[in-house]
């Protein structure tokens, strides 16, 4: 209690900076509203995202049952994105795998966003020996390409798309750390963190009242590409067979089991493909919505 | 002892401990199997396929027998036969020396060759080998009673680095007279005739002085007995074979003698499939191997072309039921998963009638196949329902559970196997009786490890080998843990007959036994045979006569090509 109200600073900076979030807010809004790119990938976002919650209901066949009379037939009434080798239904089959491909997305990210938040806050903010030794960790990690830095992990954990993604969300930490790291930098050197540091506001408090809602921005920014980044690594770890696992529907190892037969059943390619191009499309579109909404040097234009 | 090395082996090679030349000379040296072997050394080579000139060979077509330009799939390591066990070398060599004895797939008659006749001692410890005296080695060496001591002189003396197995209890080669050799065992060594057959290692009789005194001459154009002979070799790229025009002692199997019938074989190394199928389609190729199963159908239905197939022999491509982990250490399971595997839709739907269904643990052309394996487990799905159900194994949701444990049974298939898709096809039948099959996949050659340690309750598995005593390898109890009985199977009388069908010299009796095993084996259930394999090839239509040896290398002697 006591620690809060030393905390505090004077009442006239509070009012203004509440003012200037605020209006702040609505004008990122209204900037994003006239992207025409960031509203058509937030519809097919939403789309897709309703599509997996909805999948069970949506789909018209068990995606797991082999037809043996019905194999490698193209698109018809029966089968409106046509059969895989197994005599499955591609519709249902792609209908069902956006749920785990998007959960496994949003969990990806979820770690990377977390874990590089801490870390950039913690070291940008402290500095020090801290600072160093995290910045050497991190430079060793970045010395790895993402996807071997992945497949490593995934050979520890095992095979597995949870496993995956995890070692998707760890190969993507230092991504966040910095960039978090360098924005605390400077926002560390304004006049209120001073002033709060002055009231003796402990550095907890300082970290996550003053400090992380003005780093919000790139991070938000940084998801929306990275969520894309992850679809697509996750794909390419499914189709490593490090995954999803069999017979589970995934876009991504529906993609790689369909490899072979890219002659004669195109279908079985595209439309798993096709989901992956429109989630990452959808993704990145929104993303750099954001990004250009949120740029302090865009915001006069 | 030797089983033990088996997985050292392999384990020092993951390590980094060995080379993959020291690797290969362990490995073939314990007679592990060739595919295997050849898959672990291809798996460690990075070199890209070679995109060799389009070349061509106008008009000579049309002069007697003609060239036959062929697309080979792999690399030969070497040419030294004692050096190598890979099919890329075995199938070119084929064609360049001769065996003493000859053998051929699904015909038990044992063919004279380079021997006229022999005779094998009542106790099995001698074998006397009666030489033709008219056989001439390509370089001009006559082949006599001191070849059949040179070539098996060489495979022994480690000096000389060989990597082929020397014949268990072999002791040494005694010339009787110039066209008269013995060759001596220890101990009864029952396979060894069918091993001379074979068409590998061993098998085939080298020029003494030629070998003594240009041992790397042997690797790259090693003079043999053979109907062609190889004029250039480059490595990588291509071989020339001509035909050898004095050849006149080929085995009555041909019908014929006298010189091959085509003028030159023009070998040429088209590792990628997509491109060897390509020549063939444009005529730069007239005979490619190792179609995959889009290309059988298109060149089985354009009349233009045909495809030769020949089923082989050893063991078939098989999923061996781990017998000591749970679930299937229950032999009721066992039974139940073999009722409920369609093979038919594996043969036919997955690999498009391209292969057959397979019944047995040996595969249907192997010398002593019981054709009684046949009668088992015929697809069933309700008999395995019923099975599980006897067994206390109640449906409890989609899949089966028993004393609150459910049916849940793991499946590592060998990646890069051609059995991703089967394994698929098994699992989705398997849920139709109520088995939960998890499926991973893991790499060669750490899935040994994997299998042999019985992480797994399925593990697919094959066997090259031209005599029933493959059966030992997968299904003996010694070969457990370190070698390659990946079901863990232990059964003592199983084990009994596989001893005695080593040393068992009267060949009838032999058979028997592993007729036997056979029936038990199936009774047991540690194994589903799921389809057999096949060595195929694609060629224009006119092409006549291919054969094939006992290790089902092609033979093309009366080859031509019908323009």
């Amino acid at each position: 209690m006591s620690m809060a109200q030393q905390a505090q600073p004077p009442a006239w900076r509070i009012s203004l900076r509440t003012e200037e979030r605020q209006s702040e807010l609505a004008k990122t809004i209204q900037r994003l509203k006239k992207n025409k790119g960031a509203i058509a990938g937030g519809i097919v976002l939403t789309l897709l995202v309703l599509m997996a919650i909805f999948a069970p209901v949506l789909a018209p066949k068990d995606p797991v049952k082999q037809e043996y009379s019905r194999v490698l037939k193209p698109p018809s009434r029966d089968a409106p994105l046509g059969t895989d080798q197994f005599g499955r239904d591609v519709l249902s089959r792609v209908i069902l795998g956006a749920r785990p491909s998007l959960q496994a997305a949003a969990l990806a990210i979820l770690i990377a966003a977390s874990v590089g938040t801490v870390i950039g806050l913690v070291t940008g903010y402290l500095g020090g020996w801290i600072d160093l030794l995290m910045q050497r960790l991190i430079d060793i990690q970045l010395a790895f390409p993402g996807i071997l830095f992945a497949l490593a992990i995934v050979a520890v954990l095992g095979p597995g798309l949870r496993n995956a993604m995890i070692a998707v969300g760890i190969s993507l930490v230092p991504a966040y750390a910095r960039m978090v790291r360098g924005s605390v930098l400077s926002v560390r050197e304004n006049a209120y963190i001073e002033a709060a540091q002055v009231m003796g506001a402990g550095t907890s408090r300082i970290v996550a009242r003053h400090i992380l809602p003005n780093v919000l921005a790139p991070i938000v920014v940084l998801s929306t590409v990275g969520v894309a980044w992850a679809i697509l690594i996750g794909a390419s770890l499914s189709f490593l067979g490090l995954g999803a696992q069999l017979p589970d529907p995934e876009w991504g190892l529906d993609l790689a089991q369909a490899r072979d037969y890219l002659r004669e059943a195109w279908w079985m390619s595209t439309f798993p493909g096709l989901a992956i191009m429109l989630t990452a499309l959808s993704v990145n579109l929104l993303g750099e919505g954001l990004r250009d909404a949120l740029d302090p040097r865009l915001r006069n234009r | 002892m030797i089983v033990r090395r088996r997985v050292e082996l392999v384990e020092d090679y993951q390590k980094g401990r060995m080379s993959r030349r020291q690797f290969a000379k362990g490995a073939i040296a314990l007679g592990m199997a060739g595919s295997v072997v050849s898959s672990i050394i291809t798996a460690g080579q990075t070199k890209a396929a070679p995109a060799r000139r389009a070349a061509s060979y106008p008009a000579r077509y049309q002069q007697s027998g003609g060239v036959l330009v062929f697309g080979a799939w792999q690399t030969p390591d070497t040419l030294d036969p004692q050096k190598t066990g890979l099919a890329a070398t075995g199938r070119l060599l084929a064609n360049v020396f001769d065996p003493l004895i000859w053998q051929f797939p699904g015909d038990d008659t044992l063919y004279p060759g380079l021997a006229k006749s022999w005779d094998v001692s009542p106790d099995g410890l001698e074998y006397t080998f009666h030489l033709r005296d008219d056989v001439a080695f390509h370089n001009g060496e006559p082949l006599n009673a001191e070849s059949v001591q040179y070539t098996f002189d060489r495979l022994v003396d480690p000096a000389n680095q060989t990597l082929v197995p020397v014949p268990l209890g072999y002791d040494h080669v005694e010339i009787v007279d110039d066209h008269t050799a013995k060759v001596v065992f220890t101990k009864p060594y029952a396979p060894f005739l069918t091993l001379l057959a074979r068409g590998y290692g061993f098998s085939y009789m080298l020029p003494p002085k030629f070998a003594a005194e240009n041992s790397e001459g042997m690797g790259l154009k090693p003079p043999g007995t053979g109907p062609f002979v190889i004029t250039d070799y480059a490595h990588g790229s291509h071989a020339t074979l001509e035909r050898n025009a004095d050849y006149n002692w080929a085995p009555e199997y041909f019908g014929r003698q006298g010189p091959a019938l085509l003028d030159r074989i023009e070998w040429r190394i088209i590792e990628e499939s997509g491109t060897r199928a390509s020549t063939l389609e444009s005529g730069e190729t007239q005979l490619i191997e190792e179609i995959v199963p889009a290309q059988y159908e298109s060149f089985k239905e354009n009349p233009a072309f045909q495809v030769i197939t020949q089923d082989t022999l050893g063991c078939p491509r098989t999923v061996h039921l781990n017998c000591t982990k749970f679930p299937t250490d229950d032999v009721a399971v066992r039974h139940a998963m073999s009722y409920a595997v369609d093979k038919r839709v594996v043969t036919d739907v997955i690999f498009r009638g391209m292969v057959e269904p397979a019944y047995g643990p040996l595969e249907k052309l192997t010398p002593g196949y019981n054709p009684a394996v046949e009668e088992y487990y015929a697809f069933d799905p309700e008999k395995a329902k019923q099975i599980l159900d006897e067994a206390g194994w109640t449906m409890n949701g989609d899949y089966r559970a028993k004393d609150g444990q459910e049916l849940k049974a793991l499946f590592i298939v060998t990646a890069k196997d051609n059995f991703d898709e089967p394994a698929q096809v098994i699992q989705s039948q398997f849920r139709d009786v109520g088995i939960n099959l998890e499926l991973t996949t893991e790499a060669q050659p750490t899935i040994f490890t994997t299998y042999n340690r019985g992480e797994q309750n399925l593990a697919n598995i094959f066997w090259w080998d031209v005599d029933p005593e493959a059966l030992f390898s997968l299904y003996h109890s010694s070969q457990i843990e370190q070698g390659f009985n990946w079901a863990h199977y232990t059964n003592p009388e199983v084990d009994k007959l596989l001893e005695q069908g080593f040393i068992e010299v009267d060949n009838e009796k032999r058979m028997d036994l592993y007729k036997q095993a056979q029936v038990l084996i199936m009774e047991d259930a540690p194994a589903i045979p799921v389809w057999g394999k096949r060595q195929l090839m694609a060629g224009k239509a006119s092409i006549t006569d291919i054969k094939f040896n006992l290790s089902v290398y092609p033979l093309y002697y009366n080859t031509t090509l019908g323009e």
